[in-house]
């Protein structure tokens, strides 16, 4: 009986260790879709990244540069194909909506919607989801890593103090 | 009575003979005793290979669990790029996308 709750532990934990893999997921299912442009970096290339000298990475956006050093994953899905489009927010809308994430800012406006979902542990953000979508477009830019909001905010312009 | 030292000292011949010219009573109900023995140990096989079916099984069912699992996760793309200069442009990009997105998100709130 130990032995069985042990590895009931052992298989939640890893299920677990897996279940954060959405931005994979949106990637694989439409990186290959016509009209959709998709990039992805992975831990690897992050690593690469980070071993580059800073003035060879602009070294004038010290802040973005720290952003970097703090990111493993990087998802974007850029669709100009109605039906992915449709698809594609639905899906998002459907996954996004389960509680798992903060919505942090939504904004609405003659059918163009702007969504940002963050994850945080603490202080550290682990998790951040832009959906954009309008009539002819959807963009999702998913990133993963362990980023401080006070970065974040400085990169994208101070959105809790607005 | 004979001491240890004879016994040892005695022939295999001698020993044999003395082992037949003894009689040796079997106690009553030896063999029913021994028949049991053997059935209650048939038994007892019997329900230790029950016993270890259960968890042999579930043991199995996880794997399979597991197998089915792991083979049902997204794989690994392969990276956009190879050049950690390109993708460094490519996240500044979108970076600056994020800002735009969200100083226009925030005057569309106001």
């Amino acid at each position: 009986m130990k032995k069985l709750v042990v590895l009931a532990i052992a298989l939640s934990l890893t299920v677990s260790s897996f279940a954060d893999s959405l931005g994979r997921k949106i990637y694989n299912r439409y990186s290959d879709e016509k009209d959709v442009s998709a990039v992805y970096i992975s831990p690897s290339m992050f690593k690469m990244i980070n071993r580059l000298p800073e003035m060879d990475m602009g070294g004038q956006n010290v802040e973005l540069t720290g952003l970097i050093k703090s990111l493993d994953g990087f998802y974007l899905i850029d669709s100009r194909n109605s039906s992915v489009n449709a698809s594609l927010k639905s899906e998002m809308d459907n996954i996004l909506s389960d509680g798992s994430m903060e919505l942090m800012l939504e904004a609405k406006e003659e059918g163009e919607t702007v969504r940002i979902y963050t994850k945080s542990q603490g202080e550290t953000m682990t998790h951040f989801v832009l959906v954009a979508s309008e009539k002819e477009e959807c963009t999702v830019v998913y990133l993963e890593g362990q980023l401080s909001r006070e970065q974040l905010n400085a990169i994208i312009g101070d959105m809790n103090h607005q | 009575m004979k001491r240890i030292e004879d016994i040892e000292n005695l022939s295999f011949d001698a020993l044999e003979k003395m082992a037949d010219s003894c009689e040796v009573s079997v106690p009553a109900g030896l063999e029913e005793g021994i028949r049991s023995a053997i059935i209650v140990k048939g038994e007892c096989r019997k329900r230790s290979v029950k016993a270890l079916l259960f968890p042999a099984l579930t043991t199995l069912a996880t794997a399979i669990a597991c197998l089915i699992f792991f083979l049902s996760l997204p794989s690994e793309p392969e990276d956009t790029f190879n050049d950690p200069y390109q993708a460094y442009a490519q996240l500044e990009k979108t970076f600056s996308y994020i800002s735009s997105t969200v100083d226009k998100s925030l005057k569309l709130t106001k």
